[in-house]
């Protein structure tokens, strides 16, 4: 029996069907989770978390949080500039501990400012970009640091 | 920020829906936490399946789930009512997911390749299938062509954002998707042949 594109196209829409009735459907967990979830936010609140502030303020976090990793992408941006000329910059942050655990603390400040606001607005693309781009950046600066440790 | 786009029309018991989560997630949003534990019978389902169909495990779903609607506690305010509660909660699990997913640096298995055998489609493969046949198939896929499959079929994300939230080229999310689909016909062809044999 030979392929049918047609029909499979057919069947791809009827599996995309089927697929977002089962996305509303969903599916019953075996247990009821709610108590777990209870204890646990109990737990958080008395440990000293707080809830989000209102959206007036919420929208001061985002500016902040991009503000930081704008200002990290720059940093960056500059290292790998400094690299690509010769000037061996990755390196020399990597050679100096108190300069790439600086390098790597501001990426985390970056990275927590970032997850606090992606909570507060998880569908903004644009937020969710930018901790992508974060992560890609902690991972490009630890895989320097090792590659340096290797070298050594 | 535009809506996600949607699959299906809504109903006017979709609208009516819509107004009662909004009520209770400005209730929630107040620190009410009987209408968030509302909020949480209503969308637990939803959450939970999505959790296990991108774990495809039962105790890793349970505590996704669970995560994921502590941190919609605290994150309550930046809801406000815009666009689809469920939407956004699935939103909050796959951000959690996401961090989990890196930090175990599992990410390179996505490229693996999805091994089809290469035999033809069968016709009408899909006559008679029920959510639970597809449910039980996409656990089955390579993990993948699970993910994209999930996030494109079944949660509505397009190419490009999948493309971003996996570290994945477009045309590889494109590819895994065309050939998660193909395996899942496959599957089913075989479950249905099984089913016909027995």
């Amino acid at each position: 029996m030979g392929r049918n594109p047609s029909q499979n196209h057919q069947q791809d829409r009827q599996l995309e069907r089927l697929a977002g009735q089962m996305r509303d459907i969903g599916t019953a967990p075996d247990r009821d989770l709610w108590p777990d979830i209870e204890a646990a936010i109990d737990r958080e609140e008395q440990g000293g978390r707080s809830r989000l502030p209102s959206r007036h303020v919420a929208g001061w976090l985002r500016i902040t949080a991009t503000a930081a990793a704008l200002t990290l992408m720059l940093a960056a941006g500059w290292l790998g500039m400094r690299s690509i000329t010769g000037q061996r910059a990755v390196p020399e942050l990597a050679g100096r501990p108190e300069a790439g655990s600086n390098g790597m603390a501001v990426i985390d400040q970056a990275l927590d400012e970032l997850t606090l606001a992606l909570a507060d607005d998880p569908e903004n693309r644009n937020l969710s970009h930018l901790v992508l781009m974060v992560h890609k950046t902690r991972g490009n600066l630890l895989r320097r640091n090792s590659e340096k440790l290797v070298r050594e | 920020m535009a809506e996600r786009r949607l699959k299906y029309p809504q109903s006017a018991l979709a609208g009516e829906n819509l107004a009662i989560d909004r009520g209770l997630a400005e209730r929630a949003a107040e620190g009410d936490r009987a209408a968030f534990e509302e909020i949480y019978r209503r969308h637990v389902n939803r959450v939970y399946g999505l959790c296990l169909r991108l774990t495809t495990d039962v105790g890793e779903a349970e505590t996704l789930t669970q995560d994921t609607f502590v941190k919609a506690w605290f994150a309550m305010s930046g809801y406000a009512g815009r666009g689809n509660l469920g939407g956004w909660l699935g939103r909050v699990a796959v951000n959690l997911w996401r961090d989990r997913f890196r930090a175990t640096a599992r990410q390179g298995r996505l490229v693996e390749e999805i091994k089809v055998a290469r035999r033809p489609d069968r016709d009408g493969v899909i006559d008679l299938l029920t959510g639970m046949d597809l449910e039980r198939c996409i656990a089955r896929l390579p993990e993948g062509g699970r993910l994209v499959f999930v996030f494109h079929d079944v949660e509505g994300y397009t190419h490009r954002e999948i493309a971003e939230l996996l570290d994945l080229a477009v045309g590889t999310v494109k590819a895994q998707l065309h050939r998660a689909r193909r395996l899942l016909r496959k599957m089913l062809a075989e479950d249905r042949e099984a089913a016909h044999g027995a």
